[in-house]
């Protein structure tokens, strides 16, 4: 090796042991700051973290567009409407614990599919149940963080409950953070069990009791790419094992109505990819997201999100946004089963397992009121969505659409404050 | 909320307080916070005759030394490490160089005056066990001005804070220190001068938190003979530090920001890769004019647009 | 479906590579609400809960929250 080389080597290797020896500086003599400097561990600690309560309360309107009578065989045309309550609240107690509570009210009234059929010329037109089904679900979840320097940990317990089915479920997560926060790694589990009890005999011939498990897995990574751009990925596994039919609907086989049976194994993979970036010139981001969805009942899905966050007056947001999905159908559906099929045979009809795409258009405003309220992180939002399904939304060919898919809007209005 | 400003002269520099909030809350907070400044002074300024600092500065040669209270021991503790980090460039004994270097006078002293003041100086030499400082030879001293305004920036956002402001800005003479940042979360914006030209901007750096210091050899220096003499004396040699024009760094607390550029000053050329090396939110000017550190990249106005700005008052 | 995903994965590495450090002090623009993974929780949470109640996929994203029985 030259001279001049080795020299030059040594000269690195010297800078790195300063490099190594000097970044113990700084910490040393931050260090030896904070026995000086009331409040200084908690600020440095707290500085991307608000010490602050946090509450927020939304209430939204869904409502399904009514069918159109050519595809409606028998039944009410109206649909679904979801009226929903939901409040969140957010603790922090002491330096390194956060508390979360979520609960939410939805009322639902309306109308469903309960079965489809063919008609004279042999297009599937569907028999909706009565306008009379009026429905209520409450929903609790309660969690625990542990906040720590570079790292969280949660653990979260929640039920929900309904006239007919009721579900207990408990999660855990660690997210750690490496790189200066650059880089933030991700994982959980999760377990729900559920018990649906069809009290309501006039669409359900059978009241027996069913169960259903569901374990979930998920890992995923946060990268902030440049100071104006964050990106992230994430896996998720979920199985599911027990009841997993839909004891309110039926299927036609051979002219005959029988029971909508559904495997008693699923096993669902979903592969979901998020970017945001910020123009500074222009004072917008950009969100685009991309889902990738795959499962054992042979659905295949993909989602895909593009939307425009536009700062004006430096307290009003807009927000217009686009969200197109697609999905194959279940090895096991049909519109319905021209021919007879044996009674244990797996076969469903619901159309949300049928093959279709589905394009909405969703807008939302957010002004910070903050300043005025002199209160942190208060905020009042508006967003309306319309969401469209049909066969010519999705990315192959579909011979018959199923007559029951909806199409909805959704109107709601989210008030958050801090204190 | 409204911005509230107030100016006052402490430490020998010009200060400035500027806090958002209610008037009234606000004018009560400037009091308090000017009556830490006013507590300091009279308990580490060398010039004054009651001073704990004169009184440790007059026991020196005195075997039983001084006990000190809690914060003087904390920031003794403070000059220990920093001593020792920066491998013996910070040393508050260092202060008798005043004696021989006189910057109004434009004095630039023999090298005999010097080397005989360096035996009197040198960390080591001190005594410092529980709580008890002990100068052990006359003419010892020990000199608090190098980070005492650093401190007090960080003392007094500190104590904004405990009194309920959450967005302020602590201005000790150019010793910065954020209370917080402007309450609609946009930083402060704070000018650096150009070292060469010290009436222009050289860049603008934004602090959200934390504190801000910055050393060059422009203040308070003098120049004899066309040879420079900037005012931050090498302790090992009782000459001026030579090599860095000017620094300044951004850190989670103005003391260490100013304990920062101070050592980098004293490493003169190797100053600015030191602070590199470190990890440091820096920005410095080499003797050459090179710009560098982690900040530069953020500066605004370098170059061409630097000629025509001039450096804002106060950060705005 | 499968070269979109090796597209994907392929830029999902590239983008990686090309990630430049970002001091802590730097990230003031990331912080900001349209730059958060959900701009608003709450309808982050029922849009979620819609389209799991209409659509087969399984929404991603994490665990945490239970079923229901969604018609």
């Amino acid at each position: 090796m030259s001279q001049k080389k080795r020299r030059a080597r040594c000269e690195r290797r010297a800078a790195q042991r300063a490099a190594r020896s000097g970044r113990g500086t700084l910490a040393m003599l931050t260090t030896s700051a904070l026995a000086l400097i009331p409040g200084l561990a908690q600020r440095a600690a707290a500085q991307s973290r608000e010490n602050n309560w946090s509450i927020a309360y939304g209430y939204s309107m869904y409502s399904e567009a009514s069918l159109p009578a050519s595809k409606i065989s028998a039944g009410s045309r109206e649909r679904y409407d979801i009226d929903t309550h939901a409040f969140k609240l957010a603790a922090p107690i002491g330096g390194h614990i956060s508390l979360g509570l979520d609960v939410t009210y939805e009322k639902m009234t309306g109308a469903s599919p309960w079965l489809i059929q063919s008609d004279l010329s042999g297009d599937p037109v569907v028999v909706m149940t009565g306008a009379s089904i009026e429905d209520a679900r409450t929903d609790v979840l309660a969690s625990v963080t542990y906040i720590g320097e570079k790292s969280r940990t949660t653990l979260s317990g929640g039920a929900s409950m309904e006239d007919d089915y009721t579900a207990i479920n408990f999660g855990f997560g660690r997210e750690k953070d490496f790189n200066q926060k650059a880089t933030t790694f991700s994982w959980g589990i999760g377990f729900s069990t559920d018990e649906i009890d069809p009290n309501d005999t006039s669409f359900n011939p059978d009241p027996t009791k069913h169960h259903k498990k569901t374990g979930t897995f998920s890992l995923g990574f946060a990268q902030v790419i440049d100071r104006a751009s964050v990106a992230q990925s994430s896996l998720t596994l979920q199985y599911a094992d027990g009841f997993l039919s839909d004891p309110y609907k039926l299927v036609s086989a051979g002219g005959i109505n029988r029971e909508d049976i559904r495997p008693g194994t699923r096993t669902q993979v979903s592969w979901l990819t998020r970017y945001r970036r910020h123009f500074e010139r222009v004072h917008g981001s950009l969100h685009g997201d991309y889902q990738f969805s795959w499962d054992t009942w042979d659905v295949k899905a993909h989602v895909v999100e593009l939307g425009w966050h536009q700062e004006l007056f430096e307290l009003l947001s807009l927000a217009p946004s686009l969200r197109y999905y697609t999905q194959s159908q279940a090895k096991f559906y049909a519109p319905y089963f021209a021919l007879g099929l044996p009674a244990e045979r797996d076969a469903s009809s619901d159309y949300r397992l049928s093959p279709y795409g589905a394009l909405s258009f969703k807008l939302r405003a957010d002004l910070s009121l903050a300043d005025w309220l002199r209160v942190p992180e208060a905020r009042v939002g508006v967003q309306y969505e319309r969401y469209m399904s049909g066969k010519e939304f999705a990315l192959g060919s579909i011979s018959r659409e199923n007559p029951a898919l909806v199409d909805f809007s959704v109107l709601m209005v989210t008030l958050k404050t801090g204190f | 909320m409204q911005l509230q400003r107030s100016t006052f002269k402490a430490m020998g520099s010009p200060c400035e307080l500027r806090l958002y909030g209610d008037p009234a809350h606000v004018a009560d907070v400037a009091r308090a916070a000017q009556a830490e400044i006013t507590r300091l002074e009279a308990k580490y300024s060398r010039y004054r005759d009651d001073s704990l600092a004169t009184r440790i500065n007059r026991s020196a040669g005195d075997p039983a030394g001084v006990q000190v209270d809690d914060e003087t021991a904390r920031l003794l503790d403070y000059a220990a490490t920093a001593w020792r980090e920066s491998e013996g460039r910070f040393d508050v004994t260092s202060g008798i160089l005043r004696r021989v270097w006189n910057f109004k006078a434009g004095r630039v002293p023999a090298r005999a005056e010097v080397e005989a003041l360096l035996p009197l100086i040198g960390w080591q030499k001190v005594g410092w066990r529980s709580s008890r400082i002990v100068l052990p030879q006359r003419g010892m001293e020990i000199d608090f001005g190098g980070y005492v305004k650093e401190y007090a920036a960080d003392l007094v956002a500190a104590k904004c804070r405990e009194l309920g402001l959450r967005h302020g800005l602590v201005d000790l003479g150019g010793d910065l220190a954020a209370v917080g940042p402007h309450p609609d979360g946009r930083p402060w914006r704070i000018g650096v001068r150009d070292p060469r030209a010290p009436e222009r901007a050289l860049a603008q750096l934004a602090l959200f938190a934390g504190g801000v210091a910055t050393s060059g050899d422009y203040e308070r220096c003098m120049i004899v003979d066309g040879v420079r003499y900037g005012h931050i004396l090498d302790p090992r040699s009782g000459f001026p530090a030579r090599g860095l024009a000017s620094v300044s760094v951004i850190a989670s607390a103005c003391l260490v920001a100013g304990t920062l550029t101070t050592c980098a000053m004293l490493r003169g050329a190797h100053g600015g890769a030191w602070l590199d090396a470190l990890g440091a939110a820096a920005l410095y000017v080499e003797e050459s004019g090179r710009v560098g550190g982690g900040l530069a990249a953020l500066a605004r106005n370098r170059g061409a647009a630097a000629r025509e700005q001039r450096v804002p008052e106060a950060p705005a | 479906m499968k070269p979109l995903h090796v597209a994907l994965l392929l830029g999902l590495s590239a983008l990686a590579s090309a990630c430049q450090h970002v001091d802590p002090w730097e990230r003031n623009l990331l912080a900001r609400p349209d730059m958060a993974w959900e701009t608003d929780e709450i309808a982050a949470t029922q849009e979620q809960h819609t389209y799991f109640s209409k659509e087969a996929a399984m929404p991603g994203g994490g665990v945490g929250g239970g079923g229901c029985g969604c018609n």
